[in-house]
């Protein structure tokens, strides 16, 4: 694996797609929430929080969690696509092949690089929540710190499913502008069109949570969503997935994206 | 001992037979030609034993099945020279050698080979056609590999190109080891290969060393101030199995004991004066040409 991983390094360590994209990442992750420093409150109900929430724990996890959830989607998965779909325009996945790798080796050295790349996506996070965090509450204690309901394994597994539902794509479509356009159009509006349809249909909006980008969405879910509780509204459903919900329906998602990108891989003509 | 079995190798591309129940064996040390016009299904050959495309039917076994993993023992060009862009040709190398598996190492020499040793440092990017393609020759070389296979090596090259790769290839091929060149290039499969394929929509024509492939009829080339009238001679002479006019002379097929000298004799008595009258061995090109176009 480590190997694998060596190679991947070899062939993107000077790429300036791939180095742009994770520039991105790590400047619009904190970017993202500090942009809220300037929040303005005035106006709305009482029991929204205030801009000082953001920042200190354990507010700090959930809102810089889903500015990440964002900037993983724009940046990371976009890196995950170009990865299969450069090597299809180069004809270097066809040369990797005649060398010698086998299709089975070869997906797993892509199922590698994102893993890594959801590892450092992870712990960037971590390290950003916890520095943001540290400095902005008072009297905090590691306990309390640390105390984040699990955000840092929501957050790597939000990561590895969106990179493999990229993978997925770049494999099946294998050119990086139709991959890239179905990906961002999927996740912002077809599957929303698709679950606003079945709601109208079956009337239980509950069921319709239970799409795959909308469960994987929902691990690092919009913290103000959990507010709306509170507002009196004529809709019968909760807006969120029950995590334990959200965490099984984004691991099945994970394992078909992978054995499906597999699949292809291993059934085509390269 | 044969490095490479093809056995009833089918592949289709819709209504398209690519390749037709093709068999095939290529023997350790042999300088391989697979001659086909384009579409001739020589590169979807290729592309199967380098197990790039999947074949509909049929096998193909690298060293007798002997190697876990053959394609390591084996450096390919196919179609095109393919690298990172934005890597040099060092980055490239090492690429292909961490794939390999093979040990550290320095690129110096099988640069040198394709006189490549200078821009080692360029990306892959800013070379040019022929630079491009002598990298991948050089990348081919990686591992010490038993067998070679070149798909078109010179296929887009200016002849300078050409001859640069052309040269490389001879060296290669006279270093011993197996070699597999798909070409429609015949004059370059004369000149390098020991043995032949011809393949024509996907179908095996003919198989065997050069020699055997080659008839032992002769060409005469003949020319006359008086092109006519040599026709007219040409299609009366009886011992003229065939002819045809290149634009300069006429190309005439003879037997193998045909007398040059008491032709000449005849056209002068038939009031026809050669200016050019050369007699030489069949070419494969010829050859080629006759298979092909029978079938």
């Amino acid at each position: 694996m480590l190997n694998l991983l060596a190679l991947e390094w070899k062939k993107f360590r000077k790429n300036s797609v791939v180095s742009l994209l994770c520039f991105f990442y790590v400047l619009f992750l904190p970017a993202g929430l500090l942009l809220l420093k300037d929040f303005d409150t005035e106006g709305m109900p009482i029991f929204m929080p205030g801009p000082q929430t953001f920042y200190s724990f354990p507010g700090v996890w959930e809102y810089l969690g889903y500015a990440g959830n964002w900037v993983v989607f724009f940046f990371l998965g976009v890196v995950a696509i170009y990865l299969v779909t450069s090597e299809i325009n180069y004809k270097t996945q066809r040369q990797t092949i005649i060398n010698g790798m086998s299709r089975s080796t070869y997906f797993l050295s892509k199922l590698s690089a994102i893993f890594a790349i959801s590892i450092f996506a992870t712990l960037y996070y971590a390290i950003v929540a916890f520095a943001i965090g540290v400095y902005f509450t008072d009297d905090w204690d590691f306990a309390y710190a640390l105390d984040n309901n699990w955000a840092i394994s929501r957050y790597f597994l939000m990561s590895i499913c969106y990179l493999s539902f990229a993978l997925m794509l770049g494999f099946l479509l294998r050119k990086a502008g139709l991959a890239i356009f179905v990906y961002m159009s999927y996740v912002l509006i077809i599957e929303i069109l698709i679950r606003m349809g079945l709601r109208w249909k079956l009337t239980s909006g509950e069921l319709t949570n239970h799409f795959p980008l909308n469960a994987i969405e929902d691990l690092m879910p919009m913290p103000f969503w959990k507010y709306t509780e509170m507002i009196p509204t004529n809709i019968d459903f909760e807006f969120l997935l029950p995590m334990k919900n959200a965490v099984i329906v984004s691991t099945l998602a994970l394992v078909v994206f992978i054995l499906l990108a597999r699949f292809l891989l291993m059934k085509r003509d390269i | 001992m044969s490095v490479l079995e093809i056995k009833n190798l089918t592949k289709s591309y819709g209504p398209i037979r690519a390749v037709d129940n093709l068999n095939l064996t290529i023997e350790a040390g042999q300088i391989y030609g697979i001659l086909g016009p384009n579409g001739s299904g020589k590169t979807t050959t290729l592309g199967i034993i380098t197990s790039v495309l999947k074949p509909d039917s049929g096998t193909f076994e690298w060293f007798g099945g002997m190697e876990a993993e053959p394609l390591k023992k084996i450096g390919t060009i196919l179609e095109t020279p393919n690298f990172y862009p934005y890597l040099t040709a060092d980055e490239n190398l090492e690429i292909v050698r961490h794939i390999k598996g093979t040990p550290n190492k320095d690129f110096t020499e099988i640069l040198e080979l394709v006189n490549l040793a200078g821009r080692r440092n360029s990306k892959f990017a800013s070379y040019s056609l022929g630079m491009k393609q002598r990298l991948a020759i050089a990348a081919t070389m990686i591992g010490d590999p038993n067998v070679l296979i070149f798909d078109e090596p010179t296929n887009g090259l200016d002849p300078q190109g050409i001859a640069d790769v052309r040269n490389t290839l001879q060296t290669v091929a006279n270093s011993g080891r197996t070699v597999i060149l798909a070409s429609h290039i015949l004059d370059e499969v004369e000149k390098i290969c020991t043995h032949v394929a011809i393949i024509k929509n996907g179908k095996l024509l003919a198989t065997g060393s050069v020699g055997s492939i080659l008839s032992n009829d002769k060409t005469i080339e003949v020319a006359s101030a008086d092109n006519s009238g040599l026709e007219n001679w040409l299609r009366s002479n009886p011992s003229i199995q065939s002819s045809q006019f290149t634009g300069f002379y006429y190309d005439c097929v003879v037997a193998e004991d045909f007398d040059v000298s008491k032709m000449s004799q005849e056209m002068a008595r038939a009031g026809i004066y050669p200016t050019h009258l050369v007699e030489r061995k069949k070419r494969l090109e010829e050859e080629f040409l006759e298979i092909t176009s029978k079938s």
